[in-house]
């Protein structure tokens, strides 16, 4: 029995992230009462207004009486139900249950569909991994049932063996034969890096020298030496 | 993090922020721990256990095992130690917790022999003297927990404030 010692940390529990979230909830409602306040006090205010204030042509032309009614009027009744309704869902003493359409709940809804779907997929895969083994051929038999599908995989499975015929020696896929061209296009990474550092000269015309200008006494000597010169810088001297 | 709520929308983010936190806490704690652990309470037991002179199997079999995250606050695991000789004797647990004084009895017959004089002798067994008792898994675990739990507790403010309130 070997040695055990168990220990625990504290970390942020699911119930403090629920209570979290609950306060994120009353401030949603304590936000959409705001709103609510603010389009009803908006509202009214659009209501007084009368005389040469007032927002069009025909407001104006109205009586104040007349324009302060047709205010009155203008409070959706909607938005007037919403208020109480927010009002209500904090009254502990309501006789009627007022189930609130809370956003969070929306979002909690989709992330529970998330999370069923997650493991749906999660299960699918790890069934589907298993494709050399059990799982993978009482698919295919199950599948095979169906005709045109059992057909479909017959056919893509041929085509898959086939390509992947060609990834093996002499295929049109195989690697190491374009390795082999490869290797053949190089000319040595020494020679290179010599090339490219200039401790070579490698130039198109062979009759150009590096270094100081000799005595030349005649063109062909000059062109026999660069001949010679560059058959030896071809093979890397 | 109220103050910084304005609209209706802040409220929505705010809502997403928490939601998005409650997702990935677990999996970010799990891994977080995982390296909290290690630092904090692992190396030193086998820091203490090298300066204790433990063999080094025993020390390359001190590990940190079942590692889980519960809802309910709390992350939980073992730290084991675990080795034994060839004839199942458990080596760590007797480092670990100590042994009284025992009789040890000859196995093999190269066993238990030694020269005196050119010639050889053969025990068919002694009493050895107990270990003592060095409980540096104990010791160390509960010296090293406050500073693991405070970087626990660290670590998770920083994630909760990167995720929800940025």
């Amino acid at each position: 029995m070997a040695v055990v010692e168990q220990v625990r940390f504290s970390i942020f529990s699911q119930q403090e992230i629920q209570e979290l979230q609950n306060d994120v909830i009353e401030i949603e409602d304590l936000a959409e009462r705001k709103n609510i306040a603010e389009e009803k006090i908006q509202q009214s205010k659009l209501a007084r207004r009368g005389g040469i204030f007032a927002p069009n042509e025909l407001d104006a032309t109205l009586p104040a009486a007349i324009t302060k009614k047709q205010g009155n009027a203008l409070i959706s009744r909607v938005d007037e139900s919403k208020l109480a309704n927010s009002v209500k869902s904090t009254d502990k003493t309501s006789a009627a249950p007022f189930v609130r359409s809370s956003s969070f709940r929306q979002i909690k809804d989709d992330v529970d569909l998330l999370k069923e779907g997650q493991k749906k997929t999660k299960d699918a895969l790890s069934f589907l991994t298993d494709f050399q083994g059990t799982a993978f051929t009482k698919l295919l038999g199950a599948a095979s049932n169906f005709l045109p599908v059992g057909f479909a995989l017959s056919v893509a499975t041929t085509v898959f063996a086939l390509i992947q015929a060609q990834f093996g020696a002499g295929g049109i896929f195989d690697t190491r034969k374009r390795e082999l061209d490869s290797v053949k296009s190089l000319i040595g990474l020494e020679r290179e890096t010599d090339i490219i550092g200039g401790d070579t000269l490698f130039l198109g015309n062979p009759t150009l020298v590096q270094g100081i200008a000799r005595n030349q006494t005649s063109n062909t000597e000059n062109l026999r030496d660069g001949q010679r010169r560059f058959v030896l810088r071809s093979n890397g001297y | 993090m109220s103050s910084n709520i304005s609209s209706k929308q802040d409220v929505m983010k705010l809502l997403f922020n928490v939601t998005r936190f409650e997702m990935q806490y677990p999996r970010f704690i799990e891994e977080s721990a995982r390296q909290i652990i290690d630092q904090e309470i692992l190396q030193p037991i086998k820091t203490a256990m090298r300066s204790f002179r433990y063999s080094e199997k025993i020390i390359d079999g001190t590990f940190i095992d079942n590692l889980f995250v519960n809802d309910n606050g709390f992350i939980q695991f073992d730290v084991v130690s675990d080795y034994k000789s060839e004839l199942g004797f458990d080596v760590a647990k007797a480092r670990e917790e100590g042994t009284k004084r025992h009789f040890i009895k000859a196995v093999g017959k190269a066993a238990l022999s030694w020269v005196t004089n050119n010639v050889r002798l053969f025990s068919k067994g002694h009493w050895v003297k107990g270990f003592t008792k060095s409980n540096i898994i104990k010791k160390t675990t509960e010296i090293r927990f406050p500073i693991a739990q405070e970087r626990i507790t660290q670590e998770s403010v920083i994630f909760f404030n990167r995720m929800v309130i940025q």
